[in-house]
């Protein structure tokens, strides 16, 4: 299917409502997942914003080999089938709370390593026009 | 004929969270009231202060100028727009058009 290949649901059953989404790639690995990096190929980071404020972080894997020590460490993890080979979605941590209010947009400044939240306009938009 | 308009107290507000620990926050409190935001980065070649009466030759001083990452967070608000920039990660003057 030009000009992308056939797209796949990579996460499904998920109990919250989202507003906001953000994937940024290998380039931008930060330390926490050099240790992950030891058990499986590199992934890109998906990260979730709810209507309630919370943000959840999900690697994305594009390679076939199971990580079982991450398995054993507790984590979430989603199996897929993609053109025969296995790509894996893992939760790694659920933020709860992250801000009062629903997270509407999310963005990433590379040089600061920081992610950008703009929340909150849940705000109540009231027009009565008698 | 009576009218009635209101966009409620809740302001949306727009906070950087550093990675890959998520905190503290850095909440952007001249982004007030904010509807939407952009990001883009680039490489500049900043020229840098050089004092004409040290340095005569042109040339020289062309080639002096530095490669600089600059990175723009643009928040859409309510009436304003306002710009917040990096170059190299060190954050510049926030600037207001209103």
């Amino acid at each position: 299917m030009a000009p992308f290949t056939s797209p796949k649901v990579v996460i499904s059953g998920l109990k919250e409502k989202f507003d906001s989404l953000l994937v940024h790639g290998k380039s931008e690995l930060t330390t926490s997942t050099i240790l992950y990096l030891l058990f499986t190929s590199i992934a890109d980071r998906l990260y979730l914003g709810s209507s309630t404020g919370n943000l959840h972080i999900y690697n994305l894997n594009e390679g076939t080999r199971k990580c079982g020590s991450i398995l054993a460490m507790g984590y979430c993890s989603y199996h897929l089938l993609v053109d025969g080979g296995e790509r894996t979605v893992e939760l790694v941590e659920v933020k709860k709370n992250l801000v009062r209010r629903s997270i509407e947009q999310l963005g990433l400044i590379k040089d600061v390593n920081s992610l950008v939240v703009l929340s909150g306009s849940s705000f109540l938009k009231i027009h009565v026009w008698l | 004929m009576f009218g009635f308009d209101s966009t409620g107290v809740l302001d949306a507000t727009v906070t950087l969270f550093p990675l890959p620990s998520i905190s503290p926050p850095t909440p952007l409190t001249k982004a007030k009231a904010a509807f939407s935001f952009a990001i883009h980065s680039c490489l500049q070649h900043v020229q840098p202060d050089v004092n004409p009466q040290q340095s005569g030759d042109t040339e020289f001083k062309k080639s002096q100028a530095i490669p600089t990452l600059v990175t723009q967070l643009l928040v859409g608000c309510r009436r304003k727009v306002v710009l917040y920039s990096w170059k190299d990660g060190e954050p510049q003057e926030v600037k207001v058009c209103s």
